[in-house]
């Protein structure tokens, strides 16, 4: 059994340890900083890694961990989330005076390693490890500004809702391991051609959606998310939004396209409902939004719907572009967040309003903005415009045209709301004037974003083709 | 009626009642009992199983620590409600109204009424196995060698749950800057 084709995990591993140790040892003034500087070494470290390491595909541990094209995908999408929440972290935890800054540093890492674990998991055990791993750290960070009742409300409410979700799931595998007695998703696939589709595998396959739907907050599990945005640390809910998302996602692709290949058709239709709902109630839901955490917490329950169609779809194109969609999603919505963290670190409340006048006080975020803007729409030129064209494609590939004008009419109605923060943005006088100060590494996270985005934009295919590659079954 | 069967039977009805009183009970640290006297009732079920390592394991974790703990947190909390219980509330006006009883009961006896049946008619593929002789010696090879990352990821998730319990509950004082 050889370590090393995970090495990338045990590197990440060994500095959340060291960097514990650094949090209970070191006794200087300046402990954030220090921190931030070790996560973002401790993150590049296992990027470098993972760049190095000898490319290996197929099964390890017994089965436990499956390490293919999309598992290297995630391995490499989520530390570079890491990066960016831990560049947004530290002023954000200075400004709000936060008591512990240094844990929680470490918290975010180990998030980020049981998302890893997540996307490379081949048995449910590992899955569900992961995922709890993930949404254990994530309650905590919700709740990590102690003296806001906003940040404990958004904490509780995440993890009641959390722990419920996690029952659901739990009750859907344990029928899993009952019918097909093994937790093994190659094994279970195995079995389940076999059995065809008895109604307990269905109400289990149902039960897994609706776990794992929870995670993704689809429709109608959905209740949990605005809350838990809005009160979280900003940058907690940048993360929210883009990796523990992304990450159930990658688990909802190891299940089901993985593990119950057989049932296709009954998968692909349960979530093609869900699509539609998701996306048309987030994208309604979001136009009445007054704070602009809660707008972009509908706005990403709308993006969940999207991601969806990728889902229904049940190919591996539709698979393609759910991870093409996750990429341009992922680096535009950071900036987004990015931006509401240099704002919200002065202006202090998150609402639409703050953001009135903005093109005079900071005329780089406010045209960042503008595009990242875009890119969440999906107009040509910018990364999301690709990842709606594919997911499009897909879905028209597997005959539901249907769902593919949903998501189009969806796309119109997101303008709405996006427009009201640039007219406020750009049309609307000042209400505190005076240029906006901006801290260096949140410029640097909106400008690598932005260059993310525009490249993902201009140059999609040589992406697109790696994707292609890794994904191509057989 | 086999004796096995029996057992079975009563450990199940102490396991559920014990549950059901667990979220009716009125002090909390009833409920804490209560749930205790679940967990034996689940430690008994994994003895009929053969799984006598996982009985006592259950019995040593869950009812001697964690409900210990319980018991601790309810004494060292400062807020009278969790430590006194909720105000008492006619028991059938509870289950009558629609909010508490009826709309929960209906949801949750259709829900039961559903997985039943279904249980009924599932091929289920477990088949019975011989007992183990020595089930902590099976369960330690299995767990450092077909289990070794769940097993190391499961001590990830309890670190960052200490880290976290410590994070959101220790007070400012507490550490020296």
């Amino acid at each position: 059994m050889s370590y090393l084709p995970i090495l990338p995990e045990i590197v990440l591993t060994a500095a959340i340890l060291f960097l514990t140790l650094v949090v209970v040892f070191y006794q200087g003034e300046n402990r954030n900083g220090v921190m931030m500087t070790g996560t973002i070494f401790g993150l590049s470290v296992t990027l470098l890694t993972l760049a190095f390491v000898p490319p290996f595909a197929g099964y390890l541990f017994s089965g436990m961990l499956t390490l293919d094209g999309m598992a290297f995908f995630f391995r490499w999408l989520f530390p570079a989330v890491g990066l960016f929440v831990a560049f947004m972290a530290r002023e954000f935890l200075e400004v709000k005076k936060a008591e512990n800054p240094g844990e929680f540093y470490v918290i975010l890492l180990l998030a980020i390693l049981g998302m890893m674990l997540m996307a490379s998991s081949g048995d449910l055990i590992t899955i569900y490890l992961g995922l709890e791993l993930t949404s254990i750290s994530s309650y905590i960070l919700a709740g990590y500004l102690r003296e806001d009742p906003k940040s404990g409300e958004a904490a509780i409410k995440y993890f009641l809702m959390g722990a419920l979700a996690s029952g659901v799931l739990l009750f859907g595998m344990s029928l899993f391991y009952g019918l097909t007695g093994a937790t093994n998703l190659v094994s279970i696939s195995g079995i389940l051609h076999q059995v065809g589709a008895p109604p307990l595998v269905l109400a289990a396959m149902v039960f897994l959606i609706i776990g794992l739907g929870f995670k993704v907050a689809a429709v109608p599990f959905h209740m949990w998310a605005p809350d838990a945005y809005e009160g979280a640390p900003t940058p907690v809910t940048a993360f929210f939004s883009v990796g523990p998302k992304a990450a159930a996602f990658a688990a909802i692709i190891r299940v089901f396209t993985d593990g119950l290949s057989s049932l296709v058709w009954e998968w692909s239709l349960a979530f093609a409902v869900l699509a539609l709902i998701t996306m048309t109630l987030g994208n309604l839901t979001a136009l009445w939004q007054k704070n602009v955490k809660r707008m972009l917490a509908y706005s990403s329950i709308a993006h969940a719907g999207y991601i969806m169609v990728g889902l229904a779809a049940g190919t591996w194109q539709g698979t393609v572009a759910m991870l093409l969609y996750l990429l341009a999603y992922v680096f535009t919505n950071l900036g987004i967040f990015a931006v509401v963290t240099a704002l919200g670190n002065r202006e202090g409340k998150d609402e639409l309003t703050d953001f009135t006048g903005l093109s005079q006080r900071s005329p780089y975020l406010a045209a960042a903005l503008v595009v990242f803007f875009l890119s969440l729409i999906g107009i040509p030129f910018t990364a999301g415009f690709f990842g709606k064209f594919l997911l499009f494609g897909a879905a028209v590939q597997s005959g539901l045209v249907w769902l593919a004008l949903v998501m189009a009419v969806n796309s119109a109605i997101s303008v709405g709301y996006y427009y009201t923060v640039v007219r406020n943005m750009y049309l609307v006088a000042p209400k505190n004037k005076g240029a906006l100060p901006v801290a260096g590494e949140l410029k640097l996270v909106v400008t690598v974003a932005l260059l993310v985005t525009l490249i993902l934009g201009l140059f999609f295919e040589p992406v697109l083709g790696r994707l292609v590659a890794f994904t191509l079954p057989g | 009626m086999n004796l096995q069967l029996l057992a079975f039977m009563i450990l199940s009805l102490v396991t559920l009642g014990a549950a059901f009183k667990v979220i009716t009970a009125r002090f909390i640290t009833h409920a804490a009992l209560y749930l205790a006297l679940s967990f034996v009732g689940v430690a008994g079920l994994f003895l009929l199983l053969n799984a006598d390592f996982l009985a006592a394991v259950q019995l040593l974790v869950y009812v001697g620590a964690i409900t210990t703990m319980l018991i601790f947190a309810v004494m060292l909390s400062q807020v009278e409600e969790i430590r006194q219980g909720a105000a008492e509330e006619g028991f059938w006006r509870r289950i009558l109204s629609a909010r508490f009883g009826v709309i929960p009961l209906a949801v949750a006896a259709a829900l039961a009424g559903v997985i039943l049946y279904l249980y009924r008619f599932a091929n289920w593929k477990a088949v019975p196995v011989a007992p183990d002789p020595n089930t902590t010696r099976s369960i330690g090879q299995a767990m450092f060698t077909t289990y070794l990352i769940p097993f190391e990821v499961a001590s990830l998730v309890l670190l960052v749950a200490m880290i976290g319990a410590i994070v959101l509950t220790m007070k400012k004082e507490d550490r020296s800057r």
